[in-house]
């Protein structure tokens, strides 16, 4: 009950930014971006509600769904910690930490721990090549990560001290 | 002459003014590049001056920068756009969000100079999602420049009108190719089509549209403002003025920096990056990203321009340089490169869509030991039809690690297949730890690190592995305080 | 601020803007805060000079800036001092702390922490 009020309130709000930014093709893009910020993931309501308010067949919003790997159709976990896997990253030692995370939470990368907290994901570089290896956990980049520092960073996003 | 080895053109503001104030860029004579031109020179002069200058684009392709304005000049349309590619994607490559962050008014003002040149009235910046330090300086700079009339309508009371739009990237590689880039914008797959028709002829909307890089975009005020001559004569004969370069890996002073075209990578690595982390060995750099390749110790005093580096089968690309020591196994690093490329093919055509990934399988082979010799055959040759035959950039030159590693390191992919050794002890399948009689002191801290349980002995005696049940996990290793474990 | 009519009305104001930010009497503490700098702690180092700066009374005097890339990544957080008249000085590793050494150092005694100092590497074009 409570959580349809809040996609309805979602929905309204995915309304006023179409309206703000038009509703057209060129604009679909931007609009699932809006679109998965407010919903965390893109399923198939969210999908044939954009394709109907923009008059485009659903197979091509899903076509730019699935093409795009910022865009994700699975619901992502509380907490999602990403490895970057950029070159500078990965010869400074990434794989190790990517697959000391996976040894630890139990899950392969790209998916969420069954309690729903944790998401493993990795990345394609940010940029951030001067502080390699990098991960971001809750959009906060840690720089020079080693695999003793995992710990501290699970337990730093399960308390929500940031 | 002066001992610096850096010199600063397209980062002259970067870290020098606040990106989010608008008057900081005009006090450094910000937006009086476009000002000149509105009031002294015709559209012809600036391509004219441009071509002068010898600038080529800084993306990676190195395409004149003059000429390919002129194309979309020359071209017919209701409409024409001009495009920023911010769509940096090469892994170990930041320079572009670096300007974008650091110097947002340059990319507005260069590409209000292209759009006047051109005669279009419309731009967009498309710019990576994943960038969004650079996505809000944009915007901030953006309205700024309305506000004060070097946007919009009538700029300078000059007649000329030019809009800025931003259009997000949603995390795709492919997407740094042009007409991929147009597709997205358009709202469609990021996939790109044949050339031509290029995208001078039919962009946007299918009308002329000119597509240009950041880092060759914030170039262009400061041509402007310095003078084509003087910009032309930095450089080599055929690349002219600076490069940026992002050095990252396994290099002290990992950084930004910015050479005149002609620095060879020793000046880069050893002067500026101050040689390799650890006092190690160099063993190669990495130029181009994906579609470049790995340059051994050989090579370090060419002095580096588009045609050297790819005389050398390496290329410009964005700038990403990646410095690796003797620990790096470039047959690991092929495969990480192809795995990138598999990945990021958007499976258009067959030769990148398929020819790739059996690429990666033999390179996975390989890493584990179990290639042959006939592989290495079959990985030439199908990288060499693969490069002939893909459609777009990243389908034709994602095979160029595999091949510049083959051509430099060939002894490294024969250690793999023949004696079934990774010389550089990365490629795990291949790796065998031993432990030192003379150094162990039976510690037992590497029997508790194990977690095979296959490490045996007493207490105060030298201990020893179990091979057959050995896991390779390094752990052992890594728990030595006696430095008794070898890996080879 | 209206909009700028002609050539002639921005070079009037670009010559405001320069008298502005580099009279003789301006000193600049400039924070590099990139992505790399903000992960790194600049965000902090920021904060921290700019109280330091209010608590010393220099509010008049200097300017604190947030710029961006630097380009001295393996040694962020990076800050430069450029005082009128004198050669600006690049620092790197600054931390919260080191950043208000650098304030009663450099600004306040006029002394170059040296142990701080990056080389500057690089010449700009004019």
């Amino acid at each position: 009950m409570c959580e349809n009020k809040f996609a309805e309130e979602k929905f309204r709000e995915l309304d006023g930014f179409i309206e703000k930014v038009g509703a057209s093709e060129g604009n679909l893009i931007e609009i699932l971006h809006k679109a998965q910020d407010l919903f965390g993931y893109l399923p198939k309501e969210v999908q044939l509600y954009v394709s109907r308010s923009l008059g485009i067949s659903a197979a091509k919003v899903n076509g730019v769904v699935t093409f795009y790997s910022y865009f994700t159709e699975i619901p992502k976990g509380k907490h999602v910690i990403s490895v970057c896997m950029g070159t500078a990253c990965f010869v400074r030692g990434a794989s190790d930490i990517l697959v000391a995370l996976e040894k630890k939470l139990g899950i392969k990368t790209g998916q969420t721990t069954k309690d729903g907290k944790f998401t493993i994901d990795s990345l394609r570089c940010v940029g951030a090549c001067g502080l390699a290896p990098v991960v971001i956990a809750d959009g906060k980049v840690h720089g020079r990560v080693e695999v003793d520092d995992l710990d501290n960073i699970l337990v730093e996003l399960e308390s929500g001290v940031r | 002459m002066s001992t610096k080895k850096q010199l600063r053109i397209a980062l002259k503001n970067c870290g020098v003014i606040d990106p989010e104030n608008i008057e900081e860029y005009i006090a450094r004579d910000g937006y009086m590049a476009i000002a000149n031109i509105l009031t002294e020179m015709t559209p012809e002069d600036v391509i004219e001056e441009l071509k002068k200058s010898g600038l080529r684009g800084r993306g990676g392709g190195g395409f004149p920068t003059g000429l390919k304005l002129e194309f979309a000049r020359k071209n017919k349309g209701k409409k024409k756009y001009i495009i920023c590619n911010a769509d940096e994607g090469d892994p170990g490559a930041f320079m572009d969000r670096s300007i974008l962050e650091g110097d947002p008014h340059s990319i507005l003002e260069a590409m209000v100079i292209c759009g006047y040149a051109v005669g279009a009235g419309n731009g967009y910046i498309y710019i990576r999602a994943e960038y969004p330090l650079a996505i809000e300086r944009l915007k901030i700079a953006i309205k700024q420049a309305y506000k004060y009339g070097l946007l919009g309508k009538n700029i300078l009371g000059s007649g000329f009108s030019f809009d800025i739009e931003l259009k997000y990237g949603a995390g795709a590689f492919v997407c740094g190719e042009e007409t991929a880039l147009i597709n997205s914008i358009e709202g469609n797959r990021g996939e790109p089509h044949f050339k031509p028709p290029y995208p001078a002829e039919k962009g946007l909307w299918d009308m002329p549209t000119t597509v240009n890089n950041v880092e060759t975009l914030a170039n262009v005020p400061a041509i402007f403002n310095m003078g084509a001559e003087k910009f032309a004569s930095i450089g080599t004969k055929t690349s002219k003025g600076t490069k940026v370069f992002a050095l990252a890996g396994n290099v002290n002073n990992v950084g930004l920096v910015e050479v005149p075209m002609g620095t060879t990578l020793r000046e880069i690595v050893f002067d500026i990056g101050g040689g390799i982390t650890g006092g190690k060995g160099f063993k190669a750099v990495q130029t181009g990203g994906p579609s470049g390749g790995c340059i051994p110790v050989q090579f370090l005093d060419v002095p580096i321009d588009y045609e050297s580096l790819r005389e050398i089968g390496s290329m410009m690309g964005s700038g990403g340089m990646i410095i690796m020591d003797e620990d790096t196994c470039m047959v690991d690093i092929a495969k990480y490169y192809l795995e990138f490329t598999t990945d990021e093919s958007c499976g258009k055509c067959t030769a990148c869509r398929i020819g790739n990934k059996r690429l990666f399988e033999m390179l996975e082979k390989i890493t584990e030991g179990k290639g042959t010799e006939e592989d290495l055959v079959k990985l030439k040759e199908l990288g060499e039809i693969i490069k002939d035959t893909s459609l777009c950039g990243l389908g034709q030159s994602a095979p160029n690690p595999v091949l510049s590693t083959m051509k430099y390191f060939y002894n490294e992919y024969e250690a793999h297949v023949r004696d079934k050794i990774c010389p550089a002890g990365i490629c795990s399948s291949l790796t065998k730890f031993e432990i030192n009689k003379d150094k162990c002191i039976g510690c037992t801290l590497c029997a508790k690190a194990c977690p095979a349980a296959c490490i045996s002995g007493k207490v105060r005696e030298p201990h020893e592995i179990d091979q057959d049940k050995c896991i390779k996990c390094g752990a052992c290793y890594k728990a030595c305080k006696f430095d008794a474990i070898t890996k080879s | 601020m209206k909009k700028l009519k002609n050539i002639e009305e921005l070079k009037d104001f670009r010559d405001k803007c320069a008298e502005k930010f580099s009279g003789p009497d301006k000193i600049r503490i400039i924070v590099g805060m990139a992505t790399c700098g903000i992960a790194a702690g600049a965000g902090e180092v920021f904060d921290s000079i700019a109280g330091e700066v209010m608590k010393l009374g220099l509010g008049d005097k200097v300017t604190v800036v947030r710029s961006g890339c630097m380009g001295a990544c393996h040694a962020e957080p990076t800050v430069e001092i450029s005082i009128p008249g004198e050669e600006s000085v690049l620092y790197g590793n600054i931390d919260s702390q080191r950043a208000k050494v650098l304030v009663k150092n450099h600004i306040m005694r006029n002394e170059v922490v040296t142990e701080l100092v990056l080389e500057k590497a690089y010449e700009t074009i004019s």
